[in-house]
């Protein structure tokens, strides 16, 4: 077992990857009530096609498969997993992301049977035909509920809009369509695959004895037999930075129209130090564009172009990457065309290294703010560790930013990059 | 964990030491009746304050300055607790020992703190009419997101409905068409006026010590003055004759069913522990009644789930349906409450939401701004339960409790948000 102390922080972690393949971390958290614990795969909707564990041929399931899987593991033999966490005082839930799932609980008593209940519902999958047909109608209801967002809608349409052929063009849930062609055997193969200890991994925050769970984990997953696992062949697309789509616009049942404009990163090949300091140093000039002691947010405030819902944000992940700017504005066009003009002519921006100390001050602060969460600490961690780098090394990184450094990221901007989705009132 | 309160003249300074954060959250809270004539001015009036200041003249400044504090955040709002409207500041600040040279981050914080409360940018008599007209269009465009969530909107709606003719129907955030007509005079003569008459709570979190807290706050903020708490439980009540139904149709995919009773119970009272309990049971986690039956067994949805107004007596269900199972679902949502007056459940449900209502009270103290919540409920409610004498009146209700009290529960309105097909 490794362990990494993060002094100046206050912050310790523990790591060990047990002999079959799973990464095991544990973030001691002394004094507080709350123990949280997430075991996530590396699997998410742009998964749909890969070669199956112990075949040959690369196979394409359908839209939404990852998402639905998520659904049933939480029926097993005996009945509704949740009861069994609710026995022992814990919540729990579950998410699907582009990239990701994640099976998670909290809880402030019996740990250790919670963290039983965590590992062995997410390693023992049981799907019938007849609970795979009864989860339809509930992930039916889902995706209208998703339907009727306009942020949902204006944020899938966006990345509808920037790629051509990435699989983030598919919905997170699917459709109602795609999830009716769901069956029993797909399920099985799926969860085979991916939810293989190798391509895991397990991460405990809270007040606990780091020996003792540790033990308890290697004796929990030693008890269980795995299918050998080679590497997991993946279909990972690579697209350069020229959207697909400029501009798109949809009618939904709103009163004022909504905007957002999305940036798309050519460069999402990077993995590591290297993807990080990237990330964060468009996160900075972000900050010196748009935070709110920006020239410009003031200008668009004072212009009457947005509200307390604009919004700006960037993903980056590997294989693809994008900035999101966005929010409800009574002057769509006039809002748009302010942004893009600013985006595509940051060379005229002056940043300075006054600006520049102002805002790693505050992503510090917010950092630090950030820790006092163990949800933020477990999901960022397994996040960033999925993209081969430390979550707490990351705040180094932050430290070492040089204004070179956010200069360089300056190239993402560029006029093919840039696509637009709007949200109108009927 | 530890809470001290100093009860002074007028205000209150609750301290909550605890050294497991590593930032700390200063609340500033006003309290007034929430009335018709005031409520709207109460929805400005933070945000305008918190816009500029003398000393810093734009949002622009008042931002740089919290960067400057380490990423300081300072946010404002208004919110209705029964009877009630309260007005309250939030500010959030790194813990000096963990930034090297922010030595005397916490006194500059509440220099700051006091700036934005004592010293905001004026012109001639009022607040400055720029600043003013920006938080009116802002507090508009609010208004009209809150048509775009229409889960968020149809719950509104249905609390429109069920208290029509009371108190209560007025909403925090006030009325749309006041907006126009509050001038910055008028405003900043009800800025002193709640300067001097609100009642007022300071709450602090975080690694402190409560009397250098408390030295600390009365050097920068002076509100000493004989104010008058209210109390927040609202008894009011419309007589129900029967059940209303309201309906709604706009152009939206899933049908968002919202079904509102009276539980003639508040928190201050000793049924409110067994309708805590019943609530779990009925609708208020994965375990309950309706996520069991009216998601899982029959699939009907994706969301379900009940919460308790407690200052008011409300219990609300809503869920989001194919809008053409409006009667079973509703059906349904009724079964399961007629179990529970009935009877009809189990010793196990109850152990459950006991355990889950515990265990998120135990989570919550893991959250600064819960644990300031957690307190500042007790004060205003005139309670004092300690964290384990709460615990223990939830483990000690009773299944006869339980059945009492969900017979005291009568449905009041339903209110549909559906599509003009099934009309």
């Amino acid at each position: 077992m490794e362990r990494k102390v993060f002094e100046h922080i206050n912050e310790e972690i523990y790591y060990e990857k047990l002999d079959n393949g799973l990464d095991v971390y544990i973030v001691p958290k002394p004094g507080f009530n709350k123990y949280y614990a997430t075991f996530t795969t590396k699997y998410g909707s742009i998964d749909n096609k890969f070669i199956p564990i112990g075949e040959e041929e690369m196979i394409t399931v359908p839209d939404g498969i990852a998402h639905f899987l998520e659904h049933k593991m939480f029926e097993s033999e005996e009945g509704d997993v949740f009861n069994d966490f609710s026995k022992y005082g814990a919540n729990a839930n579950a998410f699907t992301s582009f990239n990701r799932t994640a099976y998670l609980f909290s809880c402030t008593d019996f740990f250790k049977e919670n963290l039983e209940i965590l590992l062995n519902f997410v390693q023992e999958p049981y799907f019938t035909d007849e609970n795979v047909e009864k989860e339809k109608g509930i992930i039916e209801q889902e995706i209208k509920m998703y339907d009727d967002s306009p942020d949902w809608q204006l944020f899938s349409g966006v990345l509808d809009n920037m790629y051509k052929d990435h699989t983030i063009k598919i919905d997170i849930a699917g459709t109602v369509e795609s999830i009716y062609k769901i069956n029993k055997e797909l399920l099985y193969q799926c969860y085979y695959t991916f939810y293989h200890p190798s391509n895991m991994l397990l991460c405990i925050v809270g007040d606990v004895d780091v020996n003792q769970t540790l033990d308890f984990i290697k004796k929990n997953q030693d008890d269980k037999d795995f299918k050998e696992m080679k590497e997991l062949e993946r279909n990972y697309i690579f697209e350069d930075n020229n959207v697909d789509v400029k501009d798109n616009a949809k009618k939904m049942a709103v009163q004022v129209p909504k905007v957002i404009i999305a940036v798309k990163n050519g460069e999402a090949n990077l993995l590591g130090k290297e993807a990080i300091k990237r990330e964060l140093a468009v996160g900075v000039l972000l900050d010196f564009i748009f935070d709110g002691s920006s020239e410009f947010r003031e200008t668009l405030i004072k212009e009457k172009l947005i509200n307390a819902t604009f919004s700006y944000e960037l993903s980056f992940e590997y294989s693809f990457g994008h900035v999101l700017i966005g929010g409800d504005t009574k002057e769509p066009e006039k809002f748009i065309s302010r942004i893009k003009d600013k985006l595509l002519d940051l060379g005229k921006m002056d940043l300075n290294e006054e600006e520049f100390k102002r805002i790693k001050n505050k992503s510090i602060g917010g950092f630090l703010s950030s820790l006092n969460s163990p949800e933020f600490i477990a999901n960022q961690f397994t996040r960033y560790k999925f993209n081969d780098v430390n979550l707490f090394d990351a705040l180094d990184i932050l430290e070492e930013i040089t204004l070179e450094d956010v200069e360089k990221v300056k190239d993402i901007f560029v006029e093919d990059a840039i696509s637009v989705m709007k949200i109108m009132p009927e | 964990m530890n809470y001290v309160r100093f009860n002074e003249n007028g205000y209150r300074i609750h301290v909550i030491t605890t050294d497991k954060f590593k930032t700390a959250q200063i609340h500033l809270r006003f309290m007034a009746p929430l009335e018709r004539e005031t409520v709207t001015k109460r929805s400005l009036l933070p945000f305008v304050m918190k816009a500029a200041t003398e000393n810093y003249k734009s949002k622009r400044e008042v931002s740089k300055k919290l960067d400057y504090l380490y990423g300081a955040s300072l946010s404002a709002g208004v919110t209705k607790y029964g009877k009630a409207s309260v007005i309250s500041f939030r500010m959030n600040l790194a813990n000096e020992k963990y930034i090297s040279g922010a030595n005397n981050l916490f006194n500059d914080s509440l220099d700051f703190f006091s700036e934005v409360i004592y010293n905001p940018k004026l012109v001639n008599d009022g607040f400055c009419k720029e600043v003013l007209d920006e938080e009116k269009r802002l507090l508009n465009d609010e208004f009209e997101s809150i048509y775009d969530d229409k889960i968020r909107y149809s719950l509104n709606k249905l609390t429109e409905h069920m208290c029509e003719g009371e108190n209560f129907q007025l909403r925090a955030i006030g009325v749309k068409e006041d907006i126009d007509n509050i001038n910055e005079v008028d405003l900043y003569n009800y800025y002193k006026e709640v300067l001097n008459n609100d009642f007022i709570d300071i709450i602090v979190v975080g690694d402190v010590d409560a009397n250098e807290i408390k030295d600390s706050i009365k050097k920068h903020f002076n509100f000493e003055g004989d104010r008058n708490s209210i109390s927040i439980v609202d008894k009011e009540e419309r007589k129900i004759k029967e059940v209303r139904y309201f309906k709604e149709t706009q152009n939206i995919s899933q049908g968002k069913l919202n079904v509102g009773y009276r539980t003639h119970i508040r928190r201050n009272e000793e049924d409110f522990f067994p309708l805590i309990v019943m609530n779990g049971i009925f609708g208020g986690n994965p375990s309950s009644l309706l996520f069991r039956n009216v998601r899982e067994k029959h699939s009907l949805c994706y969301y379900v789930a009940s919460r308790l107004d407690n200052n008011k007596g409300l219990l609300q269900v809503y869920a989001g349906i194919e809008t053409e199972n409006y009667q079973v679902a509703l059906d349904l949502i009724r079964e399961q409450l007629k179990d529970i007056q009935d009877g009809n459940f189990d010793e196990d449900s109850i152990e459950l939401s006991k355990i889950a209502i515990i265990n998120n009270l135990r989570e919550l103290q893991d959250k600064l701004s819960a644990n300031a919540e957690y307190f500042y409920l007790m004060t205003i409610t005139d309670k004092s339960y300690t964290l384990d004498d709460y615990m223990e009146l939830v483990n000690n209700v009773t299944k006869d409790e339980i059945v009492r009290v969900a017979n005291k529960i009568k449905e009041d309105t339903v209110f549909f948000l559906t599509n003009e097909v099934n009309e």
